[in-house]
């Protein structure tokens, strides 16, 4: 490799400087050839000359075919390379990176991050290249390169300092295939990444992000966000940038609407970077829109109409004075009734499952509200007939309990309305409210009891009665159309006031449905 | 009578008003009733109602902006207000409240008996003769 003169006849110092220089090159060559790392020696024109033996394992070429060959040859991207070995040239010392695909003589391609440094003579001429080649072990989806930061560096550059010039080839090659496989899963991602530093510049975007900002990003990077100031339509996202705000925010880029989540973290050397996720909720928000409007519209729409009707029967029934007549015009007020019931029951489901409506707790009197609901429920007596409604109104006064009183309406409802529902004309439904005195350590409850002597709950419906759409099958059989919304509900609802509902029932005897809520607090 | 009470009814559903009106006579109410908003504010005026029940739904103004416009007129602002709707979520409940209602009866919700006698109620809670 190297051409001296190893004449014995020139002096002894020669003779040294011969040896000591072929001593060097067998080092050299047996160092290159223990080295993983891929290597080879370029010469100012850009024609191989030396490569090692991770060269040839990895590109299969041996070093006769390589030696000779220009280096660009070997690689897909060509120009890039050659751009590269310019560029190389042109910096003083520093060693250049790129992520290239190298061809196999199998004629395969493999990702290799290439490492190029300048070879330079005592006059700091150029007189070729170190090129070392090393393997992305894993073949990652094609990730756009154009963007600057999208391309493999600072972290490999740091290796390379640590390590002065040996670098550590697992080290570089496990670094750049994390570094990769975060960019993947960043430009993947379906939510919107924008990083910025801490001069206020974008050091890194994703390509769902560049989408919605409409932005090149190939030379978005490293400019400052100021330079999107004047968008009109960008105005929020960049006030809300810089506001920091503790909790995701809602806004509208454009006609979309996005949840923007602004994050500052900081980095080992100190340098806070503003970390901004845009997550598309526009078909959520359009959904949701939807959903409220129907809910609205339908409760209205449905519940006019229903309101004639229930009131014409109700003329009907009470002026009517043929027995069978009135009858019918009865039935028809309990079916209206019921439609309208199954109508605000679902608005209920709807209502409590999208968390719409939070809970408003407060010191209730539960005694008033079952007196009023009874009353009502009374008043239907004058046009159907029901069974007799007797609240034993307790001697002393009761304590308030802790609750939301029209989420606590709705469950007396329900448990009033069932009661009545399954339990003939001539049966009783009675009521009682009581303080109930935990034996151990718990706090001091409100019970309140609604026994029915109706038709019972059977056994092997028990487990299931607080299921959603669960009907017991003799109820089915007396009453089609109820929902099996109603029980589930009050469940719901009486867990969020951490207090407790069950039942004893004994089929064809009747049931007795309890609640327990915990009674208020005064600094409730 | 001496103790008859007027009730403005500002709804515009024909069959409904039928029925009201016709419930309402029977229990010994006078019963004006208004289709619209404008009309409504006139015979707020004019026929000096104990007590006036309010759709919300109308043709032209809705039935809010009827009852911020009784509430800012001095001479009507004292007449109690009680919304009779079949809207009945929790928002409209309370925006009827905030603005002055007295009450808010969802139609669909009450017999007609009910009704009558709680606007019965109202008048003898709010009214101001």
């Amino acid at each position: 490799m190297f051409n001296v003169d190893t004449n014995p006849r020139n002096n002894i110092d020669t003779a040294d400087l011969a040896d000591e220089l072929h001593n060097l090159e067998a080092y050299m060559e047996e160092f290159t050839a223990f080295l993983p790392l891929a290597v080879c020696i370029v010469n100012s024109n850009q024609v191989i000359v030396e490569v090692n033996k991770a060269f040839s394992r990895i590109s299969g070429h041996t070093k006769n075919q390589s030696s000779g060959t220009l280096l660009s040859d070997f690689f897909i991207e060509k120009d890039q390379l050659r751009i590269l070995l310019e560029k190389a040239d042109q910096t003083s010392s520093s060693t250049e990176e790129k992520k290239l695909t190298l061809k196999t003589e199998s004629g395969k391609t493999k990702n290799v991050v290439v490492t190029i440094g300048p070879r330079r003579d005592i006059n700091n001429n150029l007189t070729g290249y170190y090129v070392g080649i090393s393997p992305i072990l894993v073949q990652l989806p094609a990730a756009p390169t154009s963007g600057k930061k999208l391309d493999i560096q600072s972290e490999d550059d740091q290796n390379d300092k640590d390590t002065e010039n040996v670098p550590d080839v697992m080290c570089v090659g496990t670094a750049a295939y994390e570094h990769q496989k975060t960019l993947a899963i960043i430009d993947g991602m379906r939510n919107g990444l924008l990083v910025i530093d801490h001069e206020n510049k974008i050091d890194t975007i994703n390509a769902h992000a560049a989408d919605v900002l409409s932005v090149d990003r190939s030379n978005i990077c490293g400019k400052s966000i100021d330079t999107l100031d004047g968008r009109e339509e960008l105005k929020d996202l960049i006030r809300l940038i810089r506001s920091n705000p503790d909790k995701p925010e809602k806004i509208k880029i454009d006609k979309q609407t996005f949840e923007v989540d602004v994050e500052v973290t900081q980095t080992e050397d100190g340098k806070n970077y503003t970390l901004v996720m845009l997550h598309d909720i526009t078909k959520d928000e359009f959904i949701e829109d939807m959903k409220l409007t129907f809910v609205t519209v339908a409760a209205h729409q449905i519940r006019t109409p229903l309101s004639s009707i229930r009131w014409s029967l109700e003329i009907l029934a009470s002026q009517l004075q043929d027995e069978e007549q009135k009858k019918i015009a009865q039935r028809g007020y309990r079916s209206t009734q019921n439609m309208l019931e199954i109508v605000n029951a679902l608005l209920n489901l709807d209502r409590l499952q999208s968390g719409e409506d939070g809970y408003n707790f407060e010191p209730t009197d539960i005694v008033t509200l079952i007196d009023d609901y009874v009353e009502e429920a009374r008043a239907n007596e004058r046009i159907l007939e029901q069974a007799d409604i007797i609240f034993h109104q307790p001697e002393d006064s009761l304590p308030k309990v802790k609750a939301d009183q029209e989420k606590l309406k709705i469950v007396l409802r329900n448990l009033i309305d069932n009661a009545l529902k399954y339990t003939p004309a001539d049966g009783t439904v009675k009521i009682d409210a009581t303080v109930h005195v935990t034996n151990d350590y718990g706090s001091d409850m409100v019970q309140v009891s609604i026994a029915d002597s109706g038709i019972g709950i059977p056994a092997q419906s028990q487990d299931k009665i607080f299921s959603k759409f669960y009907r017991a099958d003799n109820a089915t059989k007396i009453k089609t159309d109820g929902t099996g919304i109603g029980l589930y509900i009050s469940k719901q609802i009486i867990d969020e006031h951490d207090g407790t509902i069950w039942f004893e029932s004994q089929e064809g005897e009747g049931t007795t449905f309890y609640i327990q809520l915990p009674i208020a607090q005064i600094q409730d | 009578m001496d103790n008859q009470y007027t009730l403005l009814l500002v709804e515009d559903d024909s069959f409904l008003i039928e029925i009201l009106v016709k419930k309402f006579k029977a229990a010994n109410f006078r019963v004006v009733h208004a289709g619209e908003g404008k009309e409504a504010l006139r015979k707020a005026h004019d026929e000096d109602p104990d007590i006036i029940m309010l759709d919300i739904i109308l043709p032209g103004m809705n039935g809010f902006e009827i009852l911020e416009k009784l509430k800012s007129d001095e001479s009507v602002s004292d007449i109690p207000v009680a919304f009779l709707s079949n809207l009945g979520q929790k928002e409209d409940v309370e925006k009827g409240k905030e603005l002055g209602a007295v009450d808010f009866i969802v139609k669909a919700n009450h017999s007609l008996d009910e009704i009558v006698k709680r606007t019965g109620e109202l008048i003898a809670e709010h009214g101001t003769k």
